[in-house]
């Protein structure tokens, strides 16, 4: 009986335009957007060239000191005209950079420039790094011609040694641990919210519900097969999030494809993912099966599910700073939480069975939380039968 | 066949308790055709929820068929067909046969005993031209037929239906008018609740007035006929509830 009520719920759910946009289409345009976005920030700025105003034209030598990407242009004010976008930083010198060359002392090179734009920031970086350069070049000058060694100005030797076996692809790692999560999260979330609604307010509304409840089928039936059909919208969706988040990874990117090289956890990822999308989906099925119960429409489920759809976005907060191995059991019990955990320490390459055992467990014990809830709402014709 | 002995039905809001029926009782005979007449709010629906195990009475008990609607709900259900008011309870991305076969289903018949079902009622409602396509694009007249096709799949003993020719055209309450002649020929007990009377003076042996939760007339039509010396039901029935008083 609950297959054949299970079939009809997932005939109607697929057959809805809306839960067909919301469960396959929409989460395809956020990857997409979300995946070229995450790019973006990986890809270096060695070809972006920005344009630098200054008051006097540079001559060939002290043009020689900047890197190729910065671009001279002569502006009568040259604040003026960063403040006026013409520029993204300004260069003003209270003297002769080759005067230095030629026994001056000292001399004041002002940066302007705002820092809170990215490109900005990048052009005052990049001038402060030039001038830095030849600052260096000109003292280890004057110092040798006095016979001095120039290591006398750096007493102390620092050396950084990165002990994270992601040299070369830990940033890739970093932002899909974020961004794989929050998306399969977030497309659970979205995919299972239209099922959700219109299963239980949306049949107070047409008054199937009464019609379904005066047929001899028990009611432990009817929400079982409700939240399967619900879960599998979630299911479903948080498969097309990963399909398509790992090929337009694989295919479309060149940084972030760097987190999937040196895994070979890939098996195990793969069959941890499922099953972590599976509880996952069967635990948000749940908690909007209780929504929906309580609500009196399907606007108001709408608006009751707003926080939930926030919940999968939240995690992002508590663990973007946090580094693979200080990831505390804390992290693994905490709902939600431990989705971000769980996908973050696999795809550094670490297959912790307690961690995923817990991560299982916790989520499996909300779902039994949840489903008794909404059974007990379920069983209260206050929250069932349509006014 | 159905026995409602002093039920009363309370709502428990945030801040008041509001009392639906108040001590009612009234029983219906098999094979009686029974009009329910009310204004809205009355205690219609709520009676029709109880009679149907969709409520629980407050006080008081229902026995439909002999079962208790509280100790024994599920075989009054295999019983009863219900069809609410307003909505028509179908599923609009499904086709009409598809909600007739998912019911049929719900009551545990077989695919043969489906089919026969199906083709019966289609021929009886005049739907064999539409019931392959899907609720949505229904008119009101057709949605109505199928919801009714709906309600007797399963061949109950007991129906109870709630306004149902609300909304309906002339030529389809005509069928409907003319089923309903048909199921009272084969020995169905009815409920049917109805803002018009010339249909409950049409269909019904008795007739039930109710007003603000307590019947204030149960009885035979045409004893109330005499008692009342009149035939305008629309009169009585305005009358009745001026008086406020119970026979």
């Amino acid at each position: 009986m609950i297959w054949k009520m299970y079939k009809k719920e997932m005939t109607d759910a697929l057959r809805d335009r809306r839960t067909l946009l919301l469960t396959a289409f929409l989460p395809i345009l956020m990857l997409s957007g979300l995946v070229f976005f995450y790019e973006s920030l990986l890809v270096p700025n060695t070809h972006e060239s920005y344009t630098i105003a200054v008051p006097a034209a540079l001559d060939k030598q002290e043009s020689k000191i900047f890197s190729d990407q910065l671009h001279f242009t002569v502006f009568p004010d040259p604040k003026e005209a960063v403040n006026q976008g013409h520029a993204k930083a300004a260069l003003i010198f209270d003297g002769s950079l080759n005067g230095l060359d030629h026994g001056n002392k000292k001399l004041t090179a002002t940066i302007y420039g705002d820092s809170l734009s990215q490109d900005a920031s990048a052009a005052m970086t990049q001038l402060t790094s030039d001038l830095e350069r030849y600052k260096e070049e000109i003292v280890a000058q004057k110092l040798s011609s006095k016979d001095i060694d120039k290591d006398v100005l750096n007493p102390i030797q620092i050396n950084k040694e990165e002990l994270s076996s992601n040299k070369g692809n830990a940033a890739s790692i970093t932002a899909l641990s974020i961004f794989l999560p929050m998306m399969i999260a977030l497309s659970i979330a979205i995919g299972g919210l239209p099922a959700a609604s219109d299963m239980f307010a949306g049949e107070k509304e047409r008054q199937t519900m009464e019609a379904l409840l005066m047929s001899p089928v028990s009611r432990g039936k009817i929400l079982t097969a409700k939240w399967l059909a619900i879960s599998t919208m979630g299911v479903i969706s948080g498969f097309i999030a990963v399909a398509v988040t790992v090929v337009e990874i694989m295919f479309l990117t060149e940084f972030l494809k760097l987190a999937f090289n040196n895994n070979d956890q890939i098996p195990v990822i793969i069959g941890a993912s499922i099953i972590m999308i599976t509880l996952f989906a069967l635990l948000i099925g749940a908690v909007l099966m209780v929504i929906s119960i309580i609500a009196k429409s399907v606007k108001e489920t709408q608006s009751y599910s707003s926080p939930i759809m926030i919940l999968p976005v939240l995690p992002v907060l508590f663990l973007s700073s946090v580094g693979v191995n200080e990831l505390s059991i804390t992290y693994f019990m905490t709902p939600v939480v431990n989705l971000y955990a769980l996908i973050k320490e696999m795809l550094y390459g670490i297959v912790d069975i307690p961690h995923m055992l817990i991560t299982f467990g916790t989520t499996g014990l909300c779902v039994i939380i949840a489903l008794l809830l909404s059974r007990i709402l379920f069983l209260k014709d206050k929250w069932i039968l349509s006014k | 066949m159905i026995e409602v002995r002093n039920v009363t039905k309370k709502f428990r809001d945030k801040k008041r308790s509001v009392t639906a029926l108040n001590h009612v009782d009234f029983m219906v005979s098999e094979g009686e055709v029974a009009g329910l007449l009310g204004e809205n709010g009355a205690g219609k629906t709520t009676l029709l929820r109880i009679i149907a195990t969709l409520l629980q009475p407050t006080e008081g008990d229902v026995h439909v068929a002999g079962y208790s609607t509280i100790k024994e709900a599920k075989q009054i259900k295999r019983k009863i067909g219900v069809l609410f008011g307003g909505e028509t309870g179908l599923y609009d991305r499904l086709t009409g046969k598809e909600n007739l076969e998912y019911f049929a289903m719900l009551y545990g018949m077989s695919r043969h005993e489906t089919k026969v079902a199906i083709d019966d009622l289609a021929v009886k409602f005049g739907m064999k031209d539409y019931l392959n396509r899907k609720i949505g694009g229904y008119s009101k007249g057709m949605r109505q037929k199928v919801a009714i096709a709906r309600t007797v799949i399963h061949d109950p003993d007991i129906i109870l239906l709630d306004e149902p020719t609300t909304g309906l055209d002339i030529t389809s309450s005509n069928v409907f008018r003319q089923f309903i002649h048909q199921l009272k020929r084969q020995g169905k007990t009815i409920i049917f609740s109805s803002h018009i009377m010339e249909e409950i003076q049409m269909l019904c042996d008795s007739v039930m007035m109710i007003h603000k939760g307590q019947v204030v007339y149960q009885g035979d039509l045409e004893q109330l006929y005499d008692e009342e010396n009149s035939k305008d039901l629309n009169f009585i029935f305005m009358s009745k509830l001026a008086r406020g008083v119970s026979l």
